[in-house]
């Protein structure tokens, strides 16, 4: 059977490995719109920014590129990890001089 | 006073000379900071400069491995930088109770082999970006959260960490400000972390910078320039992503050649000395706030982030006031031309430039 190249399938995976799925996406769509689109289906929380790592091809996905041949084969393991920010506490408002 | 390292000789890669006399910046003096601080004074590298504009808290304590009770309400940088002589006196610390943006230009950076960030904002890790870019300076991100970390590498041709910035994140970023880019008065996301996760992400980091330190912009041990390490403990997982360098990314902008010193006395007029040249400021300046009800205007001239939101409110008739911001002074702007640098507050050692035709020269302002 001839593979669309319109079309790439690829396992999804959050980086606690509590969800995973094979999914089919339009290779049109970038990394940031497939976050995007994942995140809603798995009701991930939205006030996190997570990141697409190829683990399969050991890249991260740029966020803005789209899915090409270049950067996602079919069946590669993509790796939903989430932005880390935390490093010190954060105070509830930043200090604000000479008011 | 090598005989302290005497079981560091025994590695052979190790160069306790080169250590003992390089140079790392730790932004950031939290739970983070901490753990990388003491791992460096203990390995004896040399000179550690700590900012923080934060005092100690109570929740500090649970994370912050060199703070203590009888700490609390002192200057973050400052008890960090004792503790660390006091586990290593034979280094120099210097604190600086202040921010890794505004009150650091991109020479003060110039000043070290490494930077090492532990923060706790996207907006704060642009700013060391953009610092360390300008000057060509490596520089080690960290981050964690409760059961994960992470840790990546940046130096000035690799990716760096603005090249990674999807929308969501910069959507995240911006919400901090507001139009005027004054600093929200929202209150920030509480990020539940341990201290097992801080000694583990603070770690790396500090490894991280000792590979830099031994092999420079080039280095081959450890994360490669431009991956990123991501860690989970619950499963137990570690990989480690490249990362794509965009050729479009606005941050690459290096400082090209050396700047040249000028006094913060000196005026915009006598660094413009054709009809088209304008100066880049390199950092937003709040110039007024402008009540269109009582039809008033407050100078200002500070750095905008300096601020937050709750000075739009005018202090008179309540009304919203609008911002007037600006990074460049052109011959076009009036008062401005002839108002010394200095008035602007600038960062120590802050790098701008004049635009001439297709040609840039770079000045450190001194003084400032």
């Amino acid at each position: 059977m001839r593979m669309s190249t319109d079309n790439v399938t690829v396992l999804i995976q959050t980086a606690d490995h509590v969800r995973k799925a094979e999914v089919t996406v339009p290779r049109s769509m970038t990394a940031s719109e497939l976050i995007e689109e994942t995140k809603k289906n798995w009701k991930l929380p939205g006030d996190v920014s997570f990141r697409l790592h190829n683990i399969t091809k050991g890249k991260e996905l740029p966020p803005n590129e789209k899915l090409s041949l270049d950067s996602v084969s079919d069946k590669d393991l993509l790796e939903l990890q989430p932005l880390l920010e935390a490093g010190m506490d954060p105070v509830s408002t930043r200090r604000t001089v000479d008011q | 006073m090598l005989e302290r390292y005497a079981r560091h000789h025994l590695i052979d890669w190790w160069d306790q000379e080169k250590l003992l006399r390089s140079r790392v910046l730790v932004a950031g003096a939290g739970a983070l900071g901490n753990e990388v601080a003491k791992n460096l004074a203990l390995v004896g590298v040399g000179h550690l400069t700590i900012v923080d504009f934060d005092t100690i808290e109570l929740s500090n304590l649970t994370r912050a491995v060199l703070f203590r009770d009888s700490d609390l309400g002192k200057n973050k940088a400052d008890v960090l930088s004792e503790r660390c002589r006091e586990l290593s006196p034979d280094i120099r610390t210097e604190p600086v109770h202040g921010d890794v943006e505004l009150d650091l230009g991109a020479w003060e950076y110039k000043r070290f082999d490494v930077v090492l960030a532990c923060l706790d904002s996207i907006d704060a890790r642009l700013s060391i970006n953009a610092r360390c870019q300008q000057a060509s300076v490596p520089w080690v991100n960290g981050g964690m959260g409760a059961i994960a970390g992470e840790v990546a590498v940046f130096t000035p041709t690799s990716a760096c960490f603005q090249c990674t910035m999807s929308p969501d994140m910069w959507r995240r970023r911006n919400e901090r400000f507001s139009c005027g880019w004054l600093r929200s008065v929202l209150p920030e996301k509480k990020v539940a972390t341990t201290a097992t996760m801080s000694a583990l992400v603070g770690s790396i980091m500090a490894q991280e910078a000792l590979f830099l330190i031994h092999e420079g912009l080039n280095k081959v041990s450890g994360l490669k320039p431009g991956h990123r390490l991501f860690m989970q403990v619950k499963p137990y997982s570690l990989t480690v992503a490249e990362l794509t360098r965009d050729a479009n990314c606005t941050a690459h902008d290096t400082i090209s050649e050396e700047p040249s010193p000028i006094d913060s006395s000196l005026t915009p007029r006598e660094m413009l000395h054709q009809n088209d040249s304008y100066i880049e400021l390199n950092i937003d300046i709040l110039g007024s706030l402008i009540c269109q009800a009582c039809a008033e205007s407050d100078q200002i001239l500070r750095p905008a982030k300096r601020y937050d939101t709750s000075l739009l409110r005018c202090p008179k008739c309540g009304s919203e006031r609008k911002t007037e911001i600006f990074n460049v002074i052109d011959n076009n702007m009036g008062r401005l031309l002839d108002m010394p640098l200095r008035n602007l507050s600038l960062p120590k050692s802050h790098v701008i430039s004049v635009r001439e035709g297709t040609g840039r020269k770079y000045f450190v302002v001194k003084g400032t």
